[in-house]
């Protein structure tokens, strides 16, 4: 006689039970099931938040200012394609026990290796800049200073990861996810019309004057802003920073639904935001959105230029982890928050020297900050397909994943996903050279 | 968490360019057998994408410049 299984066991043991005891059975059950999916739950929410970064916000208000509601129905397209890529890092992350940087030497060899991580290093950096540019942006609109802005978000990063334990860095970062969240109540203040948001923004549909130069450019935007090659590299190090295991990625995948959600839910308040009141009004970035949103509405001013400074914040923090964890791992240096400074100094040492170096560029009096934003994420965009590519052959390997590979199905998706970014990222980078290409 | 077993090792002597160096060939040489087979079709192609994101890049970079200037 075969043993029984513990799930046949359990369901044996319920069909026994009275009616009461079989609902508090089921009642146990669930509640245990939200107990562990609430431990595991962290990596997803914290990178598809902070993927609403500095630029990220400004790509959204600049979005509803310029087409008002109609491209909500394509922030849940995104959200679900950002899902569809981050999912595969956890699964990548709990069965490989390793880092994407690290994943990809072992896998590929160094010669790719080295590409990515020069690839990783350069976009990360980058974009660290324009998260200073958007929290010095956010922070001037109250009249503190860019030097004093950039030295407290010095303090606030430095002091989240140098207590010498993940879960804490977790808790604080999730923190910081729900203050993200301020772009509800901003929309809410406004009381738009529900009505017209369904017609005009969650039915698909274009624009008024249709497919032009200028909506295409801005398509682009939304789509470099919303997969960004160190989103990869983030999950699957805090996966395995979590100590995340196979029976874990089931919770992981819902963390990361729940992650995407939260993504599509702030993107599209804040195109309701700029949309409802600031349509036809030519807008710079979410800084500038926030200025003028002031004298219309205070609250919903400053709840922008909080958020923005949170975006900026929280994406700083990811992007240096992210670029900390892959050298750590490639290098063999220990690379964990639960290492404390001192067990660890290679690792928070390159992730002060990324903090400083970025910040200080802000600080350089002239500096272009609004070309760069702009360029930055293009070139991120561009360097997206590289990243996606060799993420689709690890998910592949048989031998690393065993069962968790990719079935046909995940794989149409994701190399569908990767050929419209490939195509999708040279018109991108040809309208930022050629501007008048697609007029 | 995942550790690198190799985290203490033995270091050249020398000044802190000689020892990058020599970590950097040490990672070279560590990771030098890929484990995953790629076909040459594979290679070929994953080069070809790399030349042309590097070529955008650059184009990217002078029109920056062009800009700034």
């Amino acid at each position: 006689m075969m043993p029984e299984t513990a799930t046949l066991q359990q369901e044996n043991r319920r069909k026994t039970m009275g009616l009461v005891p079989g609902i508090f059975y089921r009642y146990r059950r669930m509640m245990k099931w939200f107990g562990v999916l609430f431990a595991v739950m962290g990596p997803g929410v914290i990178v598809m938040i902070a993927d609403n970064d500095a630029g990220g916000i400004t790509t959204y208000a600049v979005t509803g200012a310029t087409y008002g509601y109609s491209l909500i129905w394509f922030m849940v397209f995104l959200g679900w394609v950002a899902y569809y890529v981050q999912e595969m890092t956890v699964r990548l992350g709990a069965i490989t026990k390793r880092g994407h940087a690290e994943a990809i030497f072992y896998s590929f060899g160094a010669f790719w290796g080295w590409f990515s991580l020069i690839d990783l290093v350069i976009t990360d950096w980058l974009t660290m800049i324009t998260e200073f540019i958007g929290m010095t942006a956010a922070m001037s609109i109250f009249g503190i200073p860019p030097a004093v802005t950039v030295v407290i978000c010095w303090v606030i990063m430095g002091t989240m990861v140098l207590q010498g334990r993940y879960w804490t860095w977790e808790k604080i970062a999730l923190f910081f996810c729900v203050i993200n969240l301020i772009y509800i109540p901003a929309a809410f203040l406004i009381q738009p019309s529900i009505s017209d948001i369904f017609h005009k923004g969650v039915i698909p549909s274009l624009p008024p004057g249709g497919f032009t130069g200028d909506f295409f450019f801005l398509m682009m935007a939304n789509i470099g802003t919303t997969i960004a090659p160190w989103m990869l590299f983030f999950q699957q190090s805090t996966v395995v920073d979590k100590g995340m295991r196979k029976k874990d990625i089931q919770f992981g995948k819902v963390d990361t639904f729940l992650g995407a959600v939260a993504t599509v839910v702030v993107a599209a308040f804040i195109l309701i935001v700029t949309g409802k009141l600031l349509f036809g009004v030519p807008i710079e970035s979410a800084a500038d959105a926030a200025i003028r949103l002031m004298p219309m509405n205070k609250y919903v001013g400053t709840f922008v230029a909080i958020g923005l400074f949170d975006a900026g914040l929280l994406g700083a923090v990811c992007i240096s982890l992210a670029s900390s964890w892959a050298f750590g791992e490639v290098f063999g240096w220990a690379h964990s928050l639960n290492n404390n400074i001192k067990q660890a100094p290679w690792f928070y040492s390159y992730y002060f020297f990324d903090l400083l170096l970025a910040g200080t560029v802000v600080l350089i009096p002239g500096a272009p900050l609004v070309l760069i934003t702009l360029f930055v994420q293009v070139i991120a965009t561009t360097l997206l397909p590289a990243a996606l590519v060799f993420l689709i052959l690890l998910l592949n390997d048989r031998d690393l994943m065993g069962e968790y590979r990719n079935t046909r199905r995940q794989n149409i998706m994701s190399i569908s996903i990767v050929v419209l970014i490939i195509v999708l990222s040279t018109c991108y980078s040809l309208s930022a050279l050629f501007p008048d290409l697609f007029k | 968490m995942s550790d690198h077993p190799n985290d203490v090792r033995s270091q050249p002597e020398g000044g802190f360019l000689r020892r990058a160096a020599w970590q950097f060939t040490d990672i070279t040489r560590r990771y030098r057998t890929p484990h995953s087979q790629m076909t040459k079709a594979l290679r070929w192609s994953l080069m070809a994408l790399r030349i042309y994101l590097v070529v955008l890049i650059l184009l990217l970079v002078i029109k920056f410049a062009s800009l700034v200037h």
